[in-house]
């Protein structure tokens, strides 16, 4: 297909459609740039931390009675 | 009409180099007269709200090893962490009063969770178009 014909067909896509091609087109870049493949080599035996914190027993009172402390909504 | 303000999902790379989009919300805290401005990752499934070191150093809050000493689990249980409660406001929303683990590391986001960010505020998620919307709690 003709690049002004893909480019066309583009232009008629919703906002988060475009996005995503955008995404995809800048995230292939950076892989072809950096090097930066993701293979199941690359990531095998590696840890990755997920942030979300799911606290102890008692934290969640601990971090309410701060808060009324301070005059907050507890 | 109650009040809200939308905000875009925020592209981020992660760990693999991937773009991806992030609930990234424009907060200013405030603690003892001094503020700071920040972007917190709205995560409805943490438990709780987290302040990353710096951003109490910045708030001028005092690191104290009498103040009592939370633990959190998973990734961040090695870190110690205490309480802080901070004045937050988003865009023109009214302040509230934010309490966070401040947890004696930077390898983390500033975490809106569930105690006490998702009581005070009520938020839309719209993924598929890309943007969320706050408004105060009723």
């Amino acid at each position: 297909m003709p690049l002004e014909e893909i480019i066309s067909t583009l232009r008629e896509l919703n906002r988060t459609d475009k996005l995503r091609v955008l995404y995809i087109l800048i995230f292939d870049l950076v892989k072809e740039e950096s090097g930066l493949g993701i293979d199941e080599s690359a990531i095998a035996g590696r840890t990755f931390e997920v942030w979300s914190p799911q606290a102890s027993i008692g934290v969640a009172e601990t971090l309410l009675s701060a808060l009324k402390a301070e005059g907050g909504n507890a | 009409m109650r009040e809200s303000e939308r905000y875009n999902y925020t592209p981020v790379v992660n760990a693999f180099g991937e773009i991806v989009l992030r609930p990234g919300l424009p907060i200013s805290l405030s603690y003892r007269g001094r503020a700071t401005d920040s972007s917190g990752l709205l995560d409805s499934g943490a438990e709780i709200n987290v302040l990353p070191y710096r951003l109490g150093i910045e708030l001028g809050a005092v690191w104290n090893s009498g103040l009592a000493t939370i633990r959190l689990s998973g990734n961040l249980a090695r870190f110690p962490a205490c309480p802080l409660v901070t004045s937050a406001s988003v865009g023109k929303l009214p302040e509230v009063k934010l309490a966070f683990a401040w947890i004696q590391t930077d390898d983390v986001p500033l975490i809106l969770g569930q105690i006490n960010f998702f009581m005070e505020f009520d938020v839309c998620f719209y993924r598929s178009r890309e943007m969320f919307e706050i408004s105060p709690k009723l």
